[in-house]
């Protein structure tokens, strides 16, 4: 695990992109590398909620141009890239990214492929693609319209314009803002937060909230009635509510 | 403690190291320096204090309102004009800086003298190395830095992040 550290605070992982050589870009290899950890701890049933980070400095630059600049589409369409991508889009674990400084391009579609963002005061977001002759390819043009709508998903990757952590939160992307200093253990005390619910009901309510994105409302209102009834028959959904009811802390068991 | 003494200059604040900033400001005017120095000013987690004085136009009310605390000498007249006003964003900065009323008193006024930019609220009064050697500590950096993020949050937004500043 070269370029990534992984630290375990169960029930939450911190995964932290690691190379500030070249401002945590992401290449093929750290893909494929933070891929591998992700799905990893996303088999782990104790972790609960994965933190993504770069650090309190910056998040992650994007792809590395100087592998983009003479590749063959045929040979992009065969890497591990994309496979790379699906994987990290396709994990169970609610994932948190912490971002500071920039999170550009690839770097800004890892930050919009988790499902919260805490970002510092200093994070940069931007879809700079275009300036370079290209589109995002990671769900930069999807993702933002989701997130934003479509004209300011068109304002940010049409002119590759950058926004601020201030503009994000008011876009959308932003869930909170906090001091660098401050950022994982605020993206962590967030992670724990999440982690405490019943785990099953965290899983489901994130598999209804990502059905927004695919599905049209009448088939994801079904998924939802059906991840609720699936909830009844669980034992945390009683101990939950006889917790309340007790006026004690629940103890969820994931079963 | 030590405080940066520096000019209108964006190179400079970018190289300014220390735990304040001490800017002179004599005669400033419009420039896109200027008005690189002013967006910098704006997003610095330093205290700030500046001392503007002479002939000089819109740009010195831009450096007055970015500033953590600004200063300007008895001989200073500044001249308001549109163009410079537009340029450097002031009809939403003054209004958030001094309350609409007071910064259209400023924006529609052909000159302002010491005494008007000391009554309106945008000069204070005293000495501007008094003021300096007060914001040169910890705690008023963690009170500059809390008022660039109010100043686009909401209350209970700043509130959260103010829980997460260093004590």
């Amino acid at each position: 695990m070269g370029k990534l550290t992984i630290s375990r605070n169960d029930p939450v992982a911190v995964v932290t992109m690691n190379s500030p050589e070249n401002r945590n870009a992401l290449s093929t290899d750290v893909l494929v590398e933070l891929a591998d950890a992700l799905d990893s701890l996303d088999a782990d049933p104790e972790v609960r909620a994965i933190v993504l980070t770069g650090g309190p400095a910056l998040f992650a630059s994007g792809a590395d141009v100087r592998q983009l600049r003479d590749i063959a589409p045929v040979e992009y369409a065969a890497s591990a890239r994309g496979t790379s991508w699906r994987r990290i889009g396709a994990l169970d674990t609610v994932l948190v990214a912490a971002v500071a400084g920039y999170a550009l391009g690839g770097g800004c579609e890892l930050a919009l492929a988790a499902d919260l963002v805490v970002a510092a005061d200093t994070a940069v977001f931007g879809q700079p693609e275009v300036k370079l002759g290209l589109v995002p390819g990671a769900g930069g043009t999807q993702r933002w319209a989701r997130v934003a709508g479509r004209y300011a998903a068109a304002g940010v990757v049409l002119t590759g314009r950058t926004v601020d952590a201030f503009e994000a939160r008011e876009l959308g992307l932003v869930h909170r803002i906090v001091p660098a200093e401050r950022l994982v253990p605020a993206a962590m005390a967030l992670a724990g937060e999440i982690a405490a619910n019943g785990p099953l009901a965290v899983t489901a309510a994130r598999a209804a909230v990502r059905r927004a994105e695919e599905l049209p409302l009448s088939a994801a209102l079904e998924f939802e009635r059906q991840q609720l009834l699936l909830m009844l028959t669980s034992d945390d959904h009683v101990e939950g509510i006889t917790a309340l009811l007790d006026k004690r802390p629940p103890r969820f068991t994931g079963q | 403690m030590t405080v940066a003494r520096i000019s209108v200059s964006a190179q400079e604040l970018r190289a300014a190291e220390g735990d304040a900033v001490l800017i002179a400001a004599p005669g400033v005017r419009y420039s896109p320096e200027v008005a690189s120095f002013v967006r910098r000013l704006a997003s610095l987690p330093l205290p700030t204090v500046a001392v503007v004085s002479g002939q000089c136009d819109a740009s010195a009310l831009a450096v007055l309102a970015s500033v953590s605390l600004g200063f300007v000498t008895d001989d200073v007249v500044v001249s308001v004009d549109a163009r410079t006003v537009l340029a450097l964003g002031l009809t939403s900065a003054l209004p958030a800086a001094l309350g609409g009323t007071r910064a259209r008193g400023l924006l529609f006024a052909e000159s302002v003298d010491a005494t008007g930019l000391r009554a309106c609220g945008l000069a204070q009064s005293g000495d501007a190395e008094d003021a300096v050697k007060r914001l040169a500590r910890p705690s008023a950096a963690l009170v500059v830095r809390s008022l660039r993020v109010a100043a686009r949050s909401t209350p209970d937004q700043a509130r959260l992040y103010d829980a997460e500043l260093p004590a």
